[in-house]
């Protein structure tokens, strides 16, 4: 095995290592953050709007404020809220948002049909996770998603300094460590 | 030719309208600090001193935050012309942010000047900024960030300007020096801005050799009423900055991390009542695709500014994330018009992608739809939720108070105001057109002038014979006074109670 091979197979095992102590943490959680979008909610919302148009028409009213509309809207805001970016250095960690953006940038760039198949599964775990009320395995599939796509930044990664690898690993690590608490998608964590 | 400047007086009319229709009235009243910035350009018109008798100052003391003078003396004109009024407050800032969509289509033609679609970017970007709820937001009202935005738009399309001509380079500093004086949050964007400005065109920069020394003795002397007020102009970066706060690099990182949050830019905004609509986010949903597009499209195109666009999207959040709390509208302003610009590429991109013609025109036909939707939408949300869901987010009901008390304040021998909402001094001063000249020498004391009174939990009779009293809605002293009037808001909430008391 060359060397550069040998360097990039390395870069995936740390990857894999990071992410597997990152999901080893998370066994801690005992109540998962959900992006489920309850259908009551969009009820709710409609009710509150329509209640603060006093005095409009109610065709009116009724043409901005109605289910599809609310629906529509609470379905982007649950969808969005997985890809907020500190949630997401959360789950990935530094070297981890790193890699995933190399993938996404590489994946635009390439165009190559297995990237757009692999980000796609990213979306679709995104969508998994919006309409199941199952917040863990909604969690665990988008998280696993998200890994296995930043692993295809391993070809660029590896092209990176040694040191600014191993600086952001160790910035990952202790990004993880301290952060142990894992607040923007666990409500309730704690080891037995 | 003609069809393009058409095209664009007629963008510039849309802005216009957008941001001057209803201007006094929605926002539904003027907030605590525009009623300040106010008065001290009308103090400045009358005395040529601030609220506190200091001469033509560098930096406005106010509530004691120190700010930068321009967006105060910006306010004289419209003033000398209006008079003191919530239109004549709010002019400059809509005013300025009309013209910064003017300033976004040259801005974004240069930054394509290479490309065979500048034209198309230019007018599509200005037409995103000119209804865009995150720039009507902050153009109508008087905020100091959005004369920020117009001077460092001003700077930098002039600083592009200037590869083959020295005089726009000069200008481009004088802009830049005037943005160092506008807004807290400048003191950190202005040099950050134009670090990256000189980092990125160095080589077109040196070619001015010992030239260069006029453009930045302008920019250090923009700096001078900073810098000589250091203690002063740092006061409200040590109240809300992260450095004497806990873990103040991870406040930083996850502060910029969250304005790069989706939710944040496109549904859900941040929690300040006076920085966006309940129900929208700071930019129409619409406007996702399209700036993902434009993201895809910029990476992959040619221009020769195409770093430095980038580098404003990344470096934009740098003062918001260092103070709290993240994320942050009006702190985080330094976007604009970076989206617009971004969503207009996306758009150029789609509309000249080679693939078959009814595939695209459905999609811009659902693009469109979509987009008038949403834009509908929020016109309805601003006018018909907005001044009722944050009326009290801009202290309504503070100017019918003012307009009740000062009618019948001859009546009384004092006149006592509750300082439960804060600063209510600022709020009669300004709506009872007080002589400035006449409070300087009140001025230090805020807790009285002339017959008014300014109290906290409750207030004790100090002077003989009637008086009148103004509490907030829930202060009902024992026993109960002879109530003659109560203040409500646009949303029908009971804000004040007005007393006789012997």
């Amino acid at each position: 095995m060359d060397k550069s091979k040998l360097k990039r197979a390395l870069v995936v095992f740390v990857l894999i290592v990071l992410f597997s102590f990152r999901l080893w943490q998370t066994t801690g959680c005992q109540k998962f953050k959900s992006f489920y979008l309850n259908p009551q909610a969009v009820t709710i919302k409609v009710e509150e709007d329509v209640g603060t148009d006093r005095g409009v028409d109610r065709n009116i009213s009724r043409f901005f404020h109605n289910k599809y509309q609310s629906r529509f809207v609470l379905t982007v805001q649950s969808m969005t809220s997985m890809l907020d970016a500190r949630l997401l250095t959360d789950v990935l960690g530094p070297l981890g948002v790193l890699a995933f953006a190399v993938s996404v940038y590489t994946t635009i760039k390439t165009k190559k049909i297995l990237g757009i198949l692999h980000f796609f599964i990213v979306f679709l775990a995104v969508l998994f996770a919006t309409f199941t009320p199952y917040a863990k395995q909604g969690f665990y599939l988008w998280a696993v998603a998200l890994y296995s796509f930043s692993l295809r930044s391993s070809k660029t990664i590896v092209k990176l300094p040694t040191w600014l690898i191993l600086l952001l690993v160790v910035a990952t690590f202790w990004y993880f460590s301290f952060s142990w608490q894992l607040e923007s998608f666990c409500h309730d964590i704690f080891f037995n | 030719m003609i069809s393009r400047n058409i095209l664009l007086i007629l963008i510039l009319t849309i802005a216009a309208l957008l941001r001057f229709y209803q201007l006094g009235h929605n926002p539904p009243e003027l907030y605590v600090d525009e009623v300040s910035n106010g008065y001290n350009a009308y103090s400045i018109l009358k005395t040529a001193m601030d609220e506190y008798g200091n001469f033509l100052p560098l930096t406005f003391r106010a509530f004691g935050d120190y700010n930068p003078a321009l967006s105060v003396y910006l306010l004289v004109p419209a003033i000398v012309v209006f008079g003191l009024n919530e239109f004549a407050v709010r002019f400059p800032s809509a005013l300025l942010g009309t013209l910064t969509v003017l300033l976004t289509y040259f801005l974004a033609k240069k930054l394509f000047e290479e490309t065979k679609y500048k034209f198309s970017i230019a007018h599509i970007s200005a037409l995103l900024l000119a209804i865009s709820p995150w720039h009507l937001q902050f153009s109508r009202y008087d905020h100091e960030a959005n004369f920020m935005v117009f001077f460092v738009v001003l700077g930098t399309t002039l600083f592009l300007f200037s590869k083959n001509n020295y005089k726009a380079l000069v200008l481009s500093a004088l802009s830049f020096s005037l943005a160092l004086n506008t807004y807290q949050g400048a003191k950190i964007w202005v040099p950050v801005i134009l670090m990256a400005l000189v980092l990125i065109y160095k080589k077109q920069l040196l070619k001015w050799k010992l030239k260069l020394l006029i453009p930045a003795l302008i920019v250090i002397v923009g700096a001078i009423p900073i810098v000589t007020n250091l203690q002063q102009s740092t006061i409200r970066a040590r109240s809300a900055g992260i450095f004497e706060k806990e873990e103040p690099v991870k406040l930083f990182i996850s502060g910029y991390l969250s304005h790069f949050s989706p939710n944040f830019l496109f549904v859900t905004p941040d929690n300040i009542g006076r920085h966006s609509i309940p129900g929208m986010g700071h930019l129409y949903i619409f406007e996702l695709p399209l700036i993902l597009a434009g993201i895809i499209f910029a990476i992959r195109s040619k221009t020769p500014h195409k770093k430095f666009l980038f580098a404003w999207l990344l470096l934009a959040p740098i003062p918001a994330a260092l103070a709290t709390p993240t994320p942050h509208a009006l702190r985080s302003i330094t976007f604009l018009p970076i989206f617009s610009i971004l969503a207009a590429i996306g758009l150029v991109a789609i509309i000249t992608a080679r693939t078959s013609f009814k595939f695209k025109a459905t999609l811009l036909a659902g693009l469109a739809i979509v987009a008038a939707y949403n834009m509908v939408t929020y016109f309805h949300l601003y006018y018909k939720h907005y001044p009722k869901l944050k009326a009290a987010d801009w202290n309504d009901g503070h100017k019918e108070m003012v307009e009740y008390v000062d009618s019948i304040k001859d009546n009384y021998e004092v006149i006592a105001v509750s300082n439960y909402y804060g600063h209510p001094y600022i709020f009669v001063l300004f709506y009872s057109k007080y002589d400035p000249a006449a409070y300087h020498s009140q001025s230090q004391d805020k807790t009285k002038f002339d017959k008014f009174e300014f109290f906290g939990a409750s207030w004790d009779k100090k002077v003989a014979g009637t008086a009148l009293v103004v509490r907030p809605h829930w202060q009902k002293p024992d026993p109960p006074p002879k109530y003659i009037k109560e203040i409500y808001d646009t949303a029908d909430t009971l804000v004040f109670r007005i007393s006789e008391e012997e």
